[in-house]
């Protein structure tokens, strides 16, 4: 029979040693106890056993003197002394027994642990049963055996490199005392003497009462996949690298728009604080908005809450704050990464600092429209401002001089190396006024050679351009209806951009006056027949109180006007062989109208406007 | 003795003599100007900006600005408006190709000598000059009055402070001695010392000393 559970050992150690006590009763033997002592040892434990030593000791102390005291104590004594040396017999057998099925049994069952195997005792002596590791750190049995043999505790750390030797046995001491499992990895020398890494992953075996019984542990070779990740990290450390290094802003976005990651060069351009940014997508969109512009602040909200909601990339130019509070011109560009069932996963963006380009560009445009301005003479005080200028300056030049001139010339004696070297000033400066006036002599003239084939549309496209933030501050909205295959004309173009510009700006003027929401701007180009192109102006103001007037020089309408634009406008066309009128027109507002010959070549050629005026300002 | 002779001899006083500073934007006028000047024996040196002004170390000898309105970058009114807020005070003219009259208002108010544009006639702009620089070589005149005067008066106890300005407002030695609460003559002995210190041989002397001093300390 076998008993496999506490309880019944327990049952049949108390049925025995209750058998032997009454019989020791009956016989009035208490060597007859011994039996039940070492039951008790055997089937229950060694301490039940101690206890069993001293309750025998106390029965055998009452048995013993009904028989009288003769050899009494001496009995009692042989009994104490039998009892415990029965006890120690069976406690010593019991070690030896354990301890021997730990070691030959584990022995068996580690062969079988595949890969690189091993156990080790449960007082931490590790061996190599197996085949696989044997033959990987290059050991045969029988010296595996003389290893075993030798004693030495931590032998197996010889084949550990020695700069994990320390942390593996650390590890190993920890599990020791605490049963816990061990995990490590450390480089295992092969029999070659070249080092792999290894996970090593020990678990304790444990009898049926919870003690270690040996440990039994798996080694996995990890060194491909840590060189693998090495490698990743190392790459992706490159990356970083190189996103942090590249020109350029970098950030990332999630699917909701949240930013989730910026690139090193954008936190230290636009100063943000990293620490506020943690943990990653959880600060909000708006606080990415008041980065930009308090003026551009609901364009970027809208382009960007357009673009997430619809998936589609985006560019958007706005300004970007600096972490020193300058805000800076950003060109952003925004892509979606998407899986492939085309659900975004994030939005990858650059920004460019576009900031130097955009003023250069700015003033570049600044400066342009000043010279337009001076050079189309829209306005003729103005025109008569700059002429005065330029005109002042060298009379001023000449004026001083021919003092200077008279009062060397005056000295007593005349001083004529002084006078004549002033006189020589005064040609220069008279020079210099004729220059002035045949320059502005040239802006109204056709002495700039021949006229070139130029494209009207090009022209009112670019009067348009030049006029936008006036036709926007003015509410006005703008109608263009140009033929898209209008004939070249052969025409001055600066000229022609005059005209345009006048005839655009007397709209704008006309409809001042009118409510915001009728402010139509219709700007028509059409070829009447196979000779002429015509150019229509047509405004919503309160139209013409007499249409043929305003062409009049000194005529106006306008409290602060001169009168001269349209009659220089009316000058220029009919300069250029072409006819220039004015109409009311039924539905309320004013038509201006020029129309011009058609060239005979259609080649279009553009002019350069910006020589002409570098000229004039000379 | 010839003109050239005297040009150079003006020349050789540069120390002390008047010059006039040109600032205008026009090479041209600047050098017609400075012709002009020489002609006449008043040393000039020109810049072409008011930038170039401000950065520059002005001589310190009578000197007056001569402004073009009009400039790259500050333009005249800008600098007479940066000078005045520095403490310097050298007469202003300007001459300008287009002035109005708020522009002439503005200059005029911040104290400038004279106002004239583009071309201007030679003998009306070397009268402006003329006057700016008399006009320097006062104010200079009265600061080194005024300097000397505020030295003498640094030296007296603060006593004789008390007695000077009693003294200046027609107070007599009894009136002090009852207002100060000391003897007669002990303001007598105050007033002595005061006078020999404020080196004033009479009451009307030390007067117009007195008023040549700032009025801060007055």
């Amino acid at each position: 029979m076998e008993l496999t559970s506490m309880t019944q050992r327990r049952a049949v150690a108390a049925a025995i040693g209750a058998v032997s006590f009454f019989i020791a009763l009956l016989t009035g033997e208490p060597s007859g106890l011994l039996v039940t002592i070492a039951v008790i040892s055997i089937c229950v434990g060694w301490k039940t056993g101690l206890v069993a030593i001293a309750v025998g000791s106390l029965l055998s102390a009452e048995v013993l003197p009904v028989y009288g005291t003769e050899n009494g104590t001496v009995r009692l004594v042989a009994f104490v002394a039998a009892a415990f040396g029965l006890w120690l017999a069976v406690s010593t057998f019991r070690r030896i027994s354990f301890l021997d099925e730990a070691y030959h049994q584990a022995g068996l069952g580690a062969a079988d642990i595949p890969g690189l195997g091993w156990s080790a005792g449960p007082d931490g002596r590790r061996r190599f049963p197996n085949a696989a590791t044997l033959d990987y750190v290059g050991v045969s049995a029988k010296e595996m055996r003389e290893i075993m043999d030798a004693d030495d505790f931590s032998w197996w750390l010889r084949f550990v490199h020695p700069d994990d030797v320390e942390a593996s046995m650390a590890q190993w001491r920890h599990s020791l005392e605490t049963g816990e499992p061990m995990i490590g990895e450390q480089r295992l020398r092969r029999f070659d003497g070249t080092y792999r890494w290894f996970r090593d992953t020990g678990v304790a075996s444990r009898d049926e009462r919870g003690r270690i019984v040996g440990w039994y542990g798996h080694t996995e070779d990890i060194d491909d996949r840590r060189k693998a990740e090495a490698a990743l990290r190392q790459s992706e450390r490159e990356l970083r690298l190189l996103v942090d290094t590249v020109p350029t802003m970098i950030w990332l976005m999630t699917p909701a728009g949240l930013p989730y990651y910026f690139n090193k060069r954008f936190v230290d351009w636009a100063g943000i604080d990293s620490a506020k940014v943690e943990p990653r997508g959880t600060r909000q969109f708006a606080s990415h908005v008041e980065l930009f512009h308090p003026d551009d602040r609901a364009a970027v909200k809208a382009v960007f809450q357009k673009s997430f909601a619809r998936g589609e990339p985006l560019q958007h130019k706005g300004r970007l704050c600096r972490k020193d509070g300058d805000y800076r011109w950003i060109d952003s560009r925004f892509e979606p990464l998407r899986d492939e069932d085309g659900t975004i996963l994030r939005w990858y963006g650059v920004n460019f600092d576009i900031d130097d380009e955009v003023r250069a560009q700015e003033s570049l445009r600044l400066a342009d429209e000043r010279l337009a301005r001076a050079l189309r003479a829209a306005s003729l005080s103005e025109l008569s401002v700059s002429i005065a200028h330029e005109l002042n300056q060298p009379l001023q030049a000449v004026v001083s001089n021919a003092g200077a001139f008279q009062r060397w010339l005056n000295a007593d004696p005349p001083n004529f190396e002084h006078a004549s070297r002033v006189a020589q000033k005064i040609i220069r400066n008279a020079d210099a006024a004729a220059q002035v006036v045949s320059r502005i002599r040239a802006l109204f003239s056709k002495t700039e050679g021949e006229p070139l084939a130029i494209d009207l549309n090009a022209v009112i496209r670019e009067v348009c351009d030049l006029l936008g933030d006036r036709l926007a501050s003015s509410s006005v909205k703008l109608e263009l209806h140009l033929d898209s295959r209008l004939p070249a004309v052969a025409a001055d173009r600066i000229q022609m951009e005059q005209v345009v510009l006048n005839l655009v700006r007397n709209a704008i003027e006309a409809m001042q006056e009118v409510a915001t929401n009728v402010r139509r701007l219709r700007i028509v180009s059409r070829s009447q027949n196979d000779e002429t192109v015509e150019v229509e102006v047509r405004d919503c103001g309160r139209g013409l109180s007499n249409p043929e007037l305003i062409f009049d020089a000194f005529y106006t309408t306008k409290p602060d006007g001169m009168g001269m634009g349209l009659a220089i406008c009316r000058s220029i066309v009919e300069a250029h062989c072409g006819r220039l009128w004015a109409e009311n027109v039924d539905t309320g507002g004013a038509s201006i109208t020029f129309s011009l010959p058609i060239t005979a070549t259609n080649s279009v050629e553009e002019s350069n406007a910006a020589t002409v005026g570098v000229a004039l300002r000379g | 003795m010839g003109v050239v002779e005297s040009a150079a001899g003006a020349y050789s006083d540069s120390v002390s003599g008047p010059i006039a500073i040109l600032v205008d934007d026009d090479t041209e006028v600047r050098d017609s100007l400075q012709e002009l000047l020489n002609s006449v024996g008043i040393d000039s040196i020109s810049f072409s900006s008011t930038q170039e002004v401000l950065d520059a170390e002005l001589p310190d000898r009578p000197a007056c600005l001569v402004l073009d309105v009009r400039m790259p970058g500050l333009s005249g009114l800008d600098l007479q408006q940066i000078l005045l807020t520095k403490g310097i005070q050298t007469p202003v003219v300007f001459l300008t190709g287009h002035g109005d009259i708020a522009m002439s208002v503005q200059a005029m108010k911040a104290g400038a000598v004279d106002f004239l544009t583009k071309p201007v006639r030679d003998q009306t702009f070397l009268d402006a000059i003329s006057a700016a620089v008399n006009a320097d070589i006062a104010r200079r005149a009265a600061a080194t009055v005024s300097r000397k005067t505020m030295a003498l008066y640094e030296t007296l106890t603060p006593r004789e402070r008390e007695v000077l300005t009693f003294v200046v407002s027609g107070a007599m030695n009894k009136q002090i001695a009852f207002d100060l609460g000391i003897s007669e003559i002990t303001v007598k002995l105050h007033r002595s010392n005061m006078m020999r210190k404020m080196n004033a041989r009479s009451l009307t002397h030390l007067l117009s000393a007195w008023q040549s001093l700032p009025a801060e300390m007055r």
